[in-house]
Protein backbone atom coordinates (compact mmCIF):
# COMPACT_ATOMS: atom_id res chain seq x y z
CA UNK A 1 0.00 0.00 0.00
CA UNK A 2 2.85 2.33 0.85
CA UNK A 3 4.30 1.68 -2.55
CA UNK A 4 1.05 2.65 -4.24
CA UNK A 5 1.01 5.92 -2.32
CA UNK A 6 4.59 6.84 -3.09
CA UNK A 7 4.73 10.14 -4.96
CA UNK A 8 7.27 9.10 -7.53
CA UNK A 9 8.23 5.73 -8.95
CA UNK A 10 11.57 5.09 -10.54
CA UNK A 11 11.31 5.80 -14.27
CA UNK A 12 13.15 2.53 -14.94
CA UNK A 13 10.48 0.58 -13.07
CA UNK A 14 7.70 2.56 -14.76
CA UNK A 15 9.30 1.97 -18.14
CA UNK A 16 9.61 -1.78 -17.62
CA UNK A 17 5.97 -2.02 -16.54
CA UNK A 18 4.93 0.04 -19.55
CA UNK A 19 6.96 -2.22 -21.83
CA UNK A 20 5.21 -5.30 -20.43
CA UNK A 21 1.86 -3.53 -20.74
CA UNK A 22 2.60 -2.78 -24.38
CA UNK A 23 3.42 -6.46 -25.00
CA UNK A 24 0.18 -7.45 -23.29
CA UNK A 25 -1.76 -5.03 -25.51
CA UNK A 26 -0.09 -6.39 -28.64
CA UNK A 27 -0.71 -10.01 -27.64
CA UNK A 28 -4.30 -9.62 -26.44
CA UNK A 29 -5.68 -6.76 -28.53
CA UNK A 30 -3.35 -6.91 -31.55
CA UNK A 31 -2.77 -3.23 -31.02
CA UNK A 32 0.28 -1.33 -29.79
CA UNK A 33 -0.06 1.56 -27.37
CA UNK A 34 -0.59 5.00 -28.82
CA UNK A 35 -2.49 8.13 -27.98
CA UNK A 36 -2.72 10.81 -30.63
CA UNK A 37 -4.90 8.98 -33.15
CA UNK A 38 -7.65 8.81 -30.51
CA UNK A 39 -8.19 12.56 -30.79
CA UNK A 40 -8.54 12.25 -34.55
CA UNK A 41 -11.31 9.74 -34.00
CA UNK A 42 -13.08 11.88 -31.40
CA UNK A 43 -13.05 14.87 -33.74
CA UNK A 44 -14.20 12.60 -36.58
CA UNK A 45 -17.15 11.42 -34.51
CA UNK A 46 -18.14 14.98 -33.66
CA UNK A 47 -17.75 16.07 -37.28
CA UNK A 48 -19.77 13.14 -38.54
CA UNK A 49 -22.54 14.17 -36.16
CA UNK A 50 -22.43 17.94 -36.81
CA UNK A 51 -21.60 18.10 -40.52
CA UNK A 52 -22.15 14.71 -42.14
CA UNK A 53 -21.96 16.09 -45.71
CA UNK A 54 -18.60 17.74 -45.20
CA UNK A 55 -17.40 14.68 -43.29
CA UNK A 56 -18.03 12.41 -46.27
CA UNK A 57 -15.68 14.49 -48.45
CA UNK A 58 -12.69 14.13 -46.11
CA UNK A 59 -10.39 11.36 -47.27
CA UNK A 60 -8.49 11.30 -44.00
CA UNK A 61 -11.46 9.75 -42.24
CA UNK A 62 -11.54 6.89 -44.72
CA UNK A 63 -8.23 5.81 -43.25
CA UNK A 64 -8.90 6.84 -39.66
CA UNK A 65 -12.52 5.79 -39.43
CA UNK A 66 -14.16 7.48 -36.47
CA UNK A 67 -15.22 4.67 -34.17
CA UNK A 68 -14.28 3.48 -30.70
CA UNK A 69 -11.21 1.46 -31.49
CA UNK A 70 -8.52 0.31 -29.07
CA UNK A 71 -6.69 3.64 -28.86
CA UNK A 72 -9.84 5.75 -28.57
CA UNK A 73 -10.97 3.72 -25.55
CA UNK A 74 -7.49 3.49 -24.02
CA UNK A 75 -7.10 7.28 -24.00
CA UNK A 76 -10.29 7.59 -21.95
CA UNK A 77 -8.68 5.10 -19.58
CA UNK A 78 -5.53 7.23 -19.46
CA UNK A 79 -7.47 10.16 -18.01
CA UNK A 80 -8.96 7.88 -15.36
CA UNK A 81 -5.59 6.28 -14.59
CA UNK A 82 -3.83 9.62 -14.30
CA UNK A 83 -6.49 10.89 -11.94
CA UNK A 84 -6.40 7.71 -9.84
CA UNK A 85 -2.64 7.88 -9.55
CA UNK A 86 -2.63 11.55 -8.55
CA UNK A 87 -5.43 10.92 -6.07
CA UNK A 88 -3.69 7.95 -4.45
CA UNK A 89 -0.40 9.77 -3.99
CA UNK A 90 -2.12 13.03 -3.03
CA UNK A 91 -0.46 14.83 -5.91
CA UNK A 92 -3.35 16.87 -7.26
CA UNK A 93 -2.59 20.51 -7.74
CA UNK A 94 -4.61 22.81 -9.95
CA UNK A 95 -2.37 25.53 -11.26
CA UNK A 96 -2.41 27.65 -14.35
CA UNK A 97 1.26 28.55 -14.41
CA UNK A 98 3.99 25.96 -13.88
CA UNK A 99 6.63 27.12 -11.37
CA UNK A 100 9.41 27.12 -13.90
CA UNK A 101 7.36 29.11 -16.42
CA UNK A 102 6.44 31.65 -13.72
CA UNK A 103 10.08 32.27 -12.81
CA UNK A 104 11.05 32.86 -16.42
CA UNK A 105 8.07 34.67 -17.92
CA UNK A 106 6.19 36.05 -14.93
CA UNK A 107 2.72 35.27 -13.73
CA UNK A 108 0.65 36.39 -16.71
CA UNK A 109 -2.10 33.83 -17.07
CA UNK A 110 -3.14 35.04 -20.52
CA UNK A 111 0.37 34.60 -21.93
CA UNK A 112 0.52 31.06 -20.57
CA UNK A 113 -2.90 30.21 -22.01
CA UNK A 114 -1.97 31.55 -25.46
CA UNK A 115 1.35 29.68 -25.48
CA UNK A 116 -0.35 26.49 -24.28
CA UNK A 117 -2.95 26.68 -27.03
CA UNK A 118 -0.26 27.23 -29.67
CA UNK A 119 1.72 24.36 -28.18
CA UNK A 120 -1.31 22.12 -28.14
CA UNK A 121 -2.10 22.85 -31.78
CA UNK A 122 1.53 22.09 -32.73
CA UNK A 123 1.40 18.81 -30.81
CA UNK A 124 -1.86 17.70 -32.39
CA UNK A 125 -0.97 18.73 -35.92
CA UNK A 126 2.63 17.51 -35.73
CA UNK A 127 1.72 14.17 -34.21
CA UNK A 128 -0.81 13.37 -36.91
CA UNK A 129 1.54 14.51 -39.65
CA UNK A 130 4.39 12.40 -38.29
CA UNK A 131 2.08 9.42 -37.88
CA UNK A 132 2.07 9.35 -34.09
CA UNK A 133 3.12 10.99 -30.85
CA UNK A 134 5.77 10.06 -28.31
CA UNK A 135 3.73 6.98 -27.38
CA UNK A 136 2.73 5.64 -30.77
CA UNK A 137 5.74 6.51 -32.91
CA UNK A 138 8.14 6.90 -29.98
CA UNK A 139 7.65 4.05 -27.54
CA UNK A 140 5.80 1.62 -29.82
CA UNK A 141 7.46 2.48 -33.14
CA UNK A 142 10.84 2.68 -31.44
CA UNK A 143 10.53 -0.78 -29.97
CA UNK A 144 9.62 -2.32 -33.33
CA UNK A 145 12.90 -0.83 -34.58
CA UNK A 146 10.94 0.86 -37.34
CA UNK A 147 12.65 3.56 -39.38
CA UNK A 148 9.63 5.85 -39.06
CA UNK A 149 9.61 5.48 -35.27
CA UNK A 150 13.27 6.37 -34.76
CA UNK A 151 13.18 9.17 -37.31
CA UNK A 152 10.16 10.58 -35.50
CA UNK A 153 11.88 10.35 -32.09
CA UNK A 154 14.88 12.25 -33.47
CA UNK A 155 12.68 14.98 -34.94
CA UNK A 156 10.52 15.30 -31.82
CA UNK A 157 13.65 15.97 -29.80
CA UNK A 158 15.29 18.23 -32.38
CA UNK A 159 12.23 20.51 -32.43
CA UNK A 160 11.83 20.29 -28.68
CA UNK A 161 15.45 20.88 -27.73
CA UNK A 162 15.79 23.95 -29.94
CA UNK A 163 12.53 25.45 -28.64
CA UNK A 164 13.33 24.66 -25.01
CA UNK A 165 16.76 26.30 -25.23
CA UNK A 166 15.31 29.37 -26.96
CA UNK A 167 12.67 29.69 -24.24
CA UNK A 168 14.65 28.81 -21.13
CA UNK A 169 18.35 28.91 -22.01
CA UNK A 170 20.79 26.93 -19.93
CA UNK A 171 20.05 28.51 -16.54
CA UNK A 172 18.62 26.45 -13.68
CA UNK A 173 15.16 27.48 -12.61
CA UNK B 1 -15.35 -7.53 -22.99
CA UNK B 2 -12.19 -7.87 -24.99
CA UNK B 3 -12.91 -4.83 -27.12
CA UNK B 4 -13.98 -2.41 -24.39
CA UNK B 5 -12.84 -3.47 -20.92
CA UNK B 6 -9.35 -4.58 -21.87
CA UNK B 7 -8.36 -1.36 -23.72
CA UNK B 8 -9.85 0.64 -20.86
CA UNK B 9 -7.79 -1.22 -18.25
CA UNK B 10 -4.66 -0.93 -20.38
CA UNK B 11 -5.32 2.80 -20.72
CA UNK B 12 -5.83 3.19 -16.98
CA UNK B 13 -2.50 1.53 -16.22
CA UNK B 14 -0.81 3.61 -18.92
CA UNK B 15 -2.17 6.85 -17.47
CA UNK B 16 -1.27 5.71 -13.96
CA UNK B 17 2.35 5.06 -14.98
CA UNK B 18 2.69 8.38 -16.79
CA UNK B 19 1.42 10.32 -13.79
CA UNK B 20 3.34 8.30 -11.22
CA UNK B 21 6.72 8.55 -12.89
CA UNK B 22 6.03 12.32 -13.09
CA UNK B 23 6.79 12.55 -16.77
CA UNK B 24 3.58 14.48 -17.29
CA UNK B 25 4.98 17.44 -15.36
CA UNK B 26 5.95 20.62 -17.19
CA UNK B 27 9.35 20.78 -15.49
CA UNK B 28 10.20 17.16 -16.36
CA UNK B 29 9.44 17.64 -20.04
CA UNK B 30 11.19 20.99 -20.46
CA UNK B 31 14.22 19.82 -18.47
CA UNK B 32 14.77 16.72 -20.56
CA UNK B 33 14.87 19.01 -23.57
CA UNK B 34 17.52 21.12 -21.81
CA UNK B 35 19.54 18.03 -20.76
CA UNK B 36 18.93 18.64 -17.06
CA UNK B 37 16.59 15.80 -16.06
CA UNK B 38 16.63 12.50 -17.90
CA UNK B 39 13.48 10.97 -16.44
CA UNK B 40 11.73 10.94 -19.82
CA UNK B 41 14.65 9.20 -21.54
CA UNK B 42 14.99 6.61 -18.76
CA UNK B 43 11.27 5.89 -18.94
CA UNK B 44 11.02 5.74 -22.72
CA UNK B 45 14.13 3.71 -23.28
CA UNK B 46 13.39 1.09 -20.63
CA UNK B 47 9.90 0.69 -22.10
CA UNK B 48 11.38 0.39 -25.60
CA UNK B 49 13.95 -2.23 -24.49
CA UNK B 50 11.34 -4.46 -22.86
CA UNK B 51 8.84 -4.22 -25.71
CA UNK B 52 11.55 -4.69 -28.33
CA UNK B 53 12.74 -8.00 -26.85
CA UNK B 54 9.25 -9.31 -26.18
CA UNK B 55 7.86 -8.20 -29.53
CA UNK B 56 10.48 -9.99 -31.59
CA UNK B 57 10.37 -13.07 -29.33
CA UNK B 58 6.62 -13.28 -29.88
CA UNK B 59 7.06 -12.70 -33.61
CA UNK B 60 9.70 -15.45 -33.72
CA UNK B 61 7.27 -17.90 -32.17
CA UNK B 62 4.43 -16.85 -34.43
CA UNK B 63 2.26 -15.49 -31.61
CA UNK B 64 1.34 -12.18 -33.20
CA UNK B 65 1.09 -12.95 -36.89
CA UNK B 66 2.47 -10.59 -39.46
CA UNK B 67 4.57 -7.91 -37.77
CA UNK B 68 4.38 -5.53 -40.72
CA UNK B 69 0.94 -4.38 -39.69
CA UNK B 70 2.45 -2.76 -36.61
CA UNK B 71 5.07 -0.85 -38.50
CA UNK B 72 4.19 2.60 -39.80
CA UNK B 73 5.17 3.51 -43.37
CA UNK B 74 8.25 5.69 -43.80
CA UNK B 75 7.17 9.04 -45.20
CA UNK B 76 10.36 10.95 -44.61
CA UNK B 77 9.19 14.50 -45.36
CA UNK B 78 5.97 14.15 -43.35
CA UNK B 79 7.76 12.62 -40.40
CA UNK B 80 10.55 15.22 -40.35
CA UNK B 81 8.25 18.24 -40.69
CA UNK B 82 5.54 16.82 -38.46
CA UNK B 83 8.08 15.64 -35.90
CA UNK B 84 9.70 19.06 -35.63
CA UNK B 85 6.32 20.79 -35.31
CA UNK B 86 5.43 18.27 -32.62
CA UNK B 87 8.73 18.99 -30.87
CA UNK B 88 8.02 22.74 -30.83
CA UNK B 89 4.64 22.06 -29.25
CA UNK B 90 6.27 19.61 -26.85
CA UNK B 91 8.50 22.38 -25.46
CA UNK B 92 5.84 25.14 -25.52
CA UNK B 93 3.19 23.14 -23.74
CA UNK B 94 5.53 20.97 -21.68
CA UNK B 95 3.35 17.91 -21.93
Amino acid sequence: MNFLRKKRWSPYLGGVILGLLNLFAIYCCHHALGASSAFTRYVGMIEKWLAPKHFATLKYYHIYKPFWNFTAIAVIGMFIGGYLSARLSNDIKIRLIPKMWGKRFGNSGILRIIVSIIGGICIGFGARMAGGCTSGQGISGGSFLSVSGWLAICCFFIGGIITAFILFGTKDY
Amino acid sequence: MKTIILPLIIGIIFGFLLQRTQITKFETIVNVLRFKDFTVIKFMMSAICVTMIGFYLMAEHGLIGNIMRYIAPVRIAAIVVGGIIFGIGFALLGG
